[in-house]
């Protein structure tokens, strides 16, 4: 419908774009998204923010998929270049946290500089409605204790923020066991109600999807708005043991950044035209459709908010470097 | 299922925007395949860029229709100026241009467009039918049976590739090479990056594509060894006349139609070799008064129907098992892959509008096909005579700033220039280039599948031996190497007794 | 001189022993510092590329061989280097032009480029030199540009049509 429409306007455009302009307001012309994974319903949700915003500018944003190295790849681009405000960086906590904590990029989250929080979605567990193992998370946990090293489960990609909290977990437990990564989800799912894996994780939406076969085990957040997702599923507030996870730790978030060199006034304009758009009623009806909720933290808030964060994500870090001993030690 | 699919697909496909582009993308198609030199599978190169900027069916509907036009402009060419457009169209010059010669020009090009039209149709309603069918059982397939898969494919190029078998293969493996750079799906280490970070998610396909058959072809076209010379007939506008004239060649198209699909399901075959199959099926069937080869109506019906069915055959495994039946396809995967829909069982069972949609996309095409063929006749004949000088930069110009748009990259651009200088070296030494793409796009579902199945095995080897549909395909795999050796020996033999002969 | 396609042939061949070389290089070398050429599949990134290149050398060493055999008999006249240098002025005038893109935009660049590739295909009339480049360039930038919402190349000076 978008290129319908404006196939329409072009003639319009035609006579006002006729002669060549030199920008003197901001923004003058198409404002970049770059965002960091292959398109999906993260983009997706991207793309409603983005659409709204780009009503708000006057400009055209359309979302850039540049996916590659857990998304430090897109980073990367958006940083080299002009810091003009004409490339905005979906500041996934992936590369934008969890990356630098794991030393596979040098830069923290401190060296941009935030516009606003766009939207979170909580991950969790998921088993098959027809397993006979077990019961229950305790009771997955328990079979794995005595057979250490046979769970195969997914994360879909491997180091990545989900398999970073489930190994978390499974060491609370003492569980080891393999993490098969996918090229996509879908894949990951797909094996998993065939019964090549254990378990795998899901994000909302994909629960959503395979929600007669799924059987969610365990919600990775302790907010009451994610065990609503999961129709009250347990979550990691209702475990024996605490994992020292809280708010948005366990979770994917994206907060809009760009490069720190922008200039203020700009960064002014495509922030206040960020916050306009996440208020929008229909922006967040869309975005909550698609399994995520929005955040809309302030600029201001982005220390207070994303420090704690890397906090935690540090602290887990050895859960990653567990994993991988125990299971070299079984091999 | 499958009407729960069709009727969700239709939903999506009934906006302007899908309409518009697959109508458009039939013209384009036909324009790129009646020009000399440009075939369905540069089309859809050409136009993937633009395919990524819209909303996905009607990008796919685009790159679709291309390949459905540019299967039959081909033809076009082919008779009126006895140059095959495309490869695949090179059987329909046997008797399409003695046709054309014997002033049945016209009826020649309207038997080319119907035949094409209803080889694609009938293409399409196997697609219809077995795509899910086969997805459906492939959703028992885990990585052993995707391994093995691949395998299957990547051997077919070698048994398939007509001339030059150990070329095919050295082609593919520089495919699957290519395709290793980036970062390690299973390890996260990267390989071959050099620390730069443009080089983290490998290559774009799109910017290896365009490079290594779209630079390549145009500075080919500037040696300038394949002129156009001689007049170009009138145009002639194929009638009404044409359906009755195809009505008399009902079993030939039937025939034709289920050659073409099933090559087109095959690994590695593509149009050429299922128009050619089919020509000499055709003609041993016939009668020696029909006078193949010298302008015989079946002629031209068995070849065009038989390389626009491949069209839909070359789909189903695409669609349902995520492997390409041919390069055009591989390409089109690509597509797939980057607008996030990963072509399997999975795609079924949780996109079936867009699955819906692809299918009906295809039948629309075809449709558009049918009617566009008759009217645009003579715009296509004065195509033919548009200067090469002014294509030629055109073409450029399109490759470099359709490779930018994707992801905004200068990097990309270069990667497709020396892909261009690759593609250029490997026809002067005649090695043929849809194994690169090929094997760039099986390499890492091999690699990737492999490695996962030995994860998750806790037998090491045996996981491919103890599942039921892994050893099926493993034996495939093997009778196939065994037909190659046996081939290979044989054609060997053959060639001595000429020699001596 | 003429080219043959045996010249081809050795430089492919050429290509591609440089590229086993260079994978053996990277896998024994930056692979190994990166903790990914060894282990089991979880881990080992090398193996898979290994394996590649010593299969791409043993049937290279097949294709070559015959090949030059066959060579010492049979001669076909190849190329002549006058065909070629058309084809090698169009590479690098497109070289140029993907250089150009990043310095003076799309919309400089473009009609000077289509330009001399017409005039290397053998293009003379001055109106189709100057009219067809103005207009393919205004009417890509519309589609791209436009349609797409494609930021096209605009070069150091910012010359770009605004939409």
């Amino acid at each position: 419908m978008r290129l319908w429409s404006r196939t329409t306007t072009l003639a319009a455009m035609l006579v006002s774009a006729a002669s060549l302009v030199q920008a003197e307001d901001f923004p003058a012309r198409t404002v970049e998204n770059i965002f960091p994974w292959a398109p999906g319903g993260a983009m997706a949700a991207s793309q409603i923010i983005a659409e709204a915003m780009s009503d708000e500018l006057g400009v055209s944003m359309p979302v850039v998929s540049t996916p590659g190295a857990a998304g430090t790849k897109a980073f990367q681009t958006a940083m080299a270049k002009p810091a003009d405000g004409y490339t905005v960086i979906d500041g996934y906590v992936a590369p934008l946290v969890l990356m630098p904590v794991l030393g596979k990029a040098d830069w923290t989250y401190e060296d941009f500089t935030p516009l606003y929080a766009a939207v979170s979605n909580a991950f969790s567990i998921v088993g098959r409605k027809d397993e006979t193992r077990w019961d229950d998370f305790e009771g997955m946990m328990a079979w794995g204790k005595e057979n250490p090293g046979e769970l195969r489960y997914s994360t879909g990609s491997r180091n990545n923020l989900p398999h970073m909290v489930i190994a978390k977990v499974l060491q609370s437990y003492g569980v080891v066991a393999q993490n098969i990564p996918y090229p996509s989800d879908p894949d990951s799912h797909k094996d998993l109600y065939a019964g090549i894996l254990d378990f795998a994780f899901h994000t909302p939406s994909a629960y959503l999807q395979n929600r007669d076969q799924a059987n969610v085990l365990l919600v990775l957040s302790e907010l009451p708005g994610a065990k609503k997702t999961y129709h009250d599923a347990k979550s990691i507030a209702d475990l024996d043991i605490d994992l020292g996870l809280s708010g948005l730790a366990p979770m994917g978030w994206t907060w809009w950044i760009v490069h720190p060199d922008t200039p203020a006034d700009r960064v002014e304009v495509l922030s206040a035209a960020m916050g306009r758009a996440l208020e929008r009623t229909e922006v967040q009806e869309k975005i909550a459709n698609l399994g995520f909720n929005i955040l809309g933290f302030a600029p201001e808030e982005y220390q207070s908010v994303v420090g704690p964060v890397a906090d935690q994500l540090r602290a887990m870090g050895d859960a990653l470097a567990w994993e991988e001993e125990q299971l070299k030690s079984l091999n | 299922m499958i009407g729960e699919m069709l009727y969700s697909g239709a939903i999506l496909m009934a906006s302007p925007e899908v309409l518009l582009l697959t109508f458009l993308g039939v013209i384009l198609g036909l324009v790129i395949g009646a020009l000399p030199g440009l075939g369905p599978l540069m089309g859809v190169v050409l136009l993937l860029p633009v395919a990524l900027y819209v909303e996905p069916l009607a990008g796919l509907g685009l790159l679709i229709a291309v390949f459905v036009g540019g299967s039959c402009g081909g033809a076009i060419s082919a008779i009126l100026l006895r140059i095959p457009g495309t490869p695949i169209a090179a059987a329909t010059l046997f008797d399409g241009y003695p046709m054309a010669q014997k002033g049945r020009a016209a009826d020649a090009l309207g038997l080319a467009i119907c035949a094409s039209s209803i080889g694609g149709l009938f293409g399409g309603l196997l697609l219809i039918l077995f795509a899910p069918l086969l997805a459906a059982f492939a959703t028992r397939f885990g990585p052993p049976e995707l391994t093995l898969l691949g395998v299957l494919g990547l051997l077919s190029i070698a048994v398939v590739s007509r001339e030059a078998t150990t070329k095919g293969l050295l082609a593919g493996m520089l495919g699957m090479l290519i395709a290793t750079i980036g970062t390690d799906e299973l390890s996260t280490g990267y390989r071959f990056t050099f620390d730069s970070y443009q080089m983290l998610n490998g290559f774009h396909i799109v910017s290896i594509v365009v490079g290594l058959f779209a630079v390549s072809e145009m500075a080919w076209q500037l040696i300038g060894r394949d002129k156009i010379t001689g007049e170009v007939p009138k145009p002639a506008r194929p009638g009404l006349r044409s359906l009755k004239l195809i009505a008399g060649h009902i079993p030939n198209l039937l025939r034709s139609s289920t050659i073409g699909t099933f090559f087109g399901t095959l690994p590695g075959a593509g149009g050429d070799i299922s128009a050619f199959t089919s020509y000499a099926v055709a003609k041993a069937v016939a009668k020696p008064e029909e006078g193949y080869g010298e302008g015989a109506e079946g002629g031209v019906v068995a070849t065009e129907a038989a390389n626009n069915a491949t069209c839909g055959g070359a789909l189903i495994p695409t669609l349902s098992l995520g492997i390409p039946g041919d390069a055009t396809t591989a390409v089109l995967m690509g597509a797939l892959l980057i607008l996030g829909l990963f072509p399997g069982p999975a795609l079924f069972a949780d996109r079936p509008e867009v699955v819906g949609g692809i299918f009906l996309v295809y039948i629309l095409a075809n449709l558009f096909l049918l009617v566009l063929g008759f009217l645009l006749v003579p715009v296509f004949v004065r195509l033919l005579r548009l200067p090469k000088s002014s294509l030629i930069p055109t073409i450029l110009v399109l490759c470099a700033i359709g490779t930018f748009a994707l992801q905004s990259s200068v990097f990309d651009l270069w990667v497709m220039f020396g892909f261009g200088l690759l593609g250029i070296l490997l026809r002067a030494a005649d090695y043929p280039l849809a194994p690169v793409v090929i094997g760039t796009i099986l390499g890492p579902i091999v690699e990737n599948n492999f490695r996962r199945s030995m994860l998750i095995s806790r037998e090491g080897l045996w996981i491919f031996t103890d599942r039921p549909i892994s050893m099926v395909l493993l034996v495939l795999c093997i009778g196939l190497v065994a037909l190659a050796v046996f081939v290979g020996l044989r054609g060997k033999a053959l060639k001595e007794t000429v020699k001596e002969a | 001189m003429r080219l043959k396609t045996l010249h081809a042939e050795l430089s492919v061949a050429a290509i591609f022993v440089a590229v086993v070389a260079l994978v053996f290089q990277q896998t024994r070398g930056d692979m190994v510092e990166q903790g990914i050429a060894s282990g089991g599949p979880y881990s080992n990134a090398a193996s898979y590329p290994e394996a590649l290149g010593i299969a791409i050398a043993a049937v290279l060493v097949l294709t070559l061989v015959p090949r030059l055999w066959a060579a010492r008999r049979q001669s076909r006249p190849g190329i002549s280097v006058v065909e070629l240098a058309r084809p090698a002025a169009m590479l690098l005038a497109f070289a140029a032009y993907l250089e150009a893109l990043g310095v003076l935009g799309y919309l400089v660049s473009t009609p000077f480029f289509m330009a001399l590739i017409m005039y290397l295909a053998g293009e003379r009339a001055p109106i189709q030199l100057i009219a067809v480049p103005l207009s393919v360039t205004v009417a890509l930038s519309l589609v791209f540009g436009g349609l797409l919402d494609v930021v096209l190349p605009r070069g150091q000076f910012g010359i770009a049509l605004s939409w």
